[in-house]
């Protein structure tokens, strides 16, 4: 499944695979609610790929998502009597991740004023760390302006674009999470995509036809 | 549906998604369920809220005993009809209103010698003989000196201009105004 067709709104498994995802989620979660860790396990185990994905996401890097997702999954456990719907544990468990990963990036943004690192406070931008070198041969110029240009993009525009990348959400999908309806989410993913073309152009990467 | 000229794509745009997805998505989250099952409370770790309701139990238990037995004590001390209290304003007396009575001891404590030979106040007799207080030296030790006559020695004396501690006044002329005293002017030079 390739990143235009999660942007253009197609479900990511077929109906099958989510009725059989949904049913193996609903049965672990009541078997969690009783206390079974084993069967708590197996449901992270199943939707924490996803839950990483998503406070990457917000972090716009995997290194603490990790711990994001960890911190989200024990507030799940804690909380697991409160989910109405056994069913919705995904979604739910991903909210969870969103407001942890939007937490961390708060925290992060202090401390980087705290520290007069260069942070497009305004905007609520998180500054974008220097590339190392192993880093820069790995991705190569290119990819590392993008993932510059992609980590300066402004929050509204960052946050919908690369929870979209994450491949694991729908549009509505997105847009329950950010609360936004779902034509704005599509106007905000495009738009993201418009300003990483004129920032690289700008940067001398110009737009090469395949 | 994605529109053909969406499928068109770039190869900017096919390096954007690509770099967006390796943001998002990293390696290594498998055994995530199991790190997370080690990290949970255990069924024996007791909830917080007993002990902070056993805590606050405690601390009110012990205030209230402290309350119990020293607050009478408290009370009482600071009742009008203390005995200690009647005796003495409640207020701290101004300053200059301490007399000299209020500070001399009773009874003078008689000087003795050391057994050194020095001339101490009270302490334990030694095997000297006490002193002669008839002497006007020892006399003067003895007799104990009210602060009101400390304190009027003090501002009566007159200063001795002659000593040389006092310092006279420095005899500095003026110097020249550059421009006119008078008015204020000043005279560039």
């Amino acid at each position: 499944m390739t990143l235009a067709a999660v942007l253009s709104g197609c479900p990511l498994t077929t109906a099958h695979e989510a009725a059989d995802a949904g049913d193996e989620t609903r049965t672990l979660v009541l078997r969690a609610r009783t206390g079974d860790r084993d069967a708590f396990s197996d449901l992270v185990d199943l939707h924490a790929r996803a839950a990483r994905r998503v406070a990457a996401a917000a972090l716009a890097d995997a290194g603490d998502a990790d711990d994001v997702v960890q911190d989200a999954c024990l507030v799940a456990w804690r909380r697991l009597h409160e989910l109405g719907d056994p069913g919705a544990f995904r979604p739910w468990l991903l909210r969870i991740a969103w407001r942890k990963a939007l937490d961390r990036r708060r925290t992060r943004s202090w401390v980087a004023r705290l520290l007069r690192m260069d942070v497009a406070a305004d905007a609520g931008e998180i500054a974008d760390p220097a590339p190392t070198p192993e880093h820069l041969a790995m991705v190569g110029q290119l990819d590392d302006a993008i993932l510059r240009a992609v980590r300066s993009l402004p929050i509204r525009y960052r946050d919908p674009f690369l929870l979209a990348a994450a491949q694991d959400q729908r549009y509505q999908d997105i847009a329950q999470l950010l609360g936004l309806p779902v034509g704005t989410v599509k106007w905000r993913v495009a738009e993201a995509r418009r300003v990483l073309r004129a920032k690289l152009a700008a940067l001398g990467h110009q737009v090469r036809r395949a | 549906m994605p529109e053909p000229a969406e499928r068109d794509r770039d190869a900017l745009d096919r390096a954007i998604d690509r770099v967006a997805t390796s943001i998002v998505d990293a390696p290594g989250v498998s055994g995530a369920g199991r790190r997370v099952v080690e990290r949970l409370p255990t069924s024996a770790e007791a909830p917080w809220w007993p002990r902070v309701v056993a805590g606050t139990a405690l601390a009110s238990a012990v205030a209230l005993l402290t309350l119990w037995f020293v607050g009478p004590g408290v009370r009482q001390a600071r009742s009008p009809d203390a005995p200690h209290v009647a005796e003495s304003s409640s207020r701290p007396a101004p300053a200059s209103s301490v007399t000299a009575a209020a500070v001399t001891p009773a009874a003078p404590v008689p000087l003795r010698r050391t057994a050194t030979g020095r001339v101490a106040r009270g302490g334990v007799a030694s095997s000297a003989p006490p002193l002669d207080e008839s002497e006007p030296g020892i006399a003067a030790l003895a007799a104990p000196m009210p602060i009101d006559l400390v304190h009027s020695s003090l501002l009566t004396t007159p200063i001795d201009e002659t000593s040389s501690l006092v310092v006279a006044p420095l005899d500095i002329a003026p110097l020249e105004a550059p421009g006119d005293a008078r008015t204020g002017d000043i005279h560039e030079r």
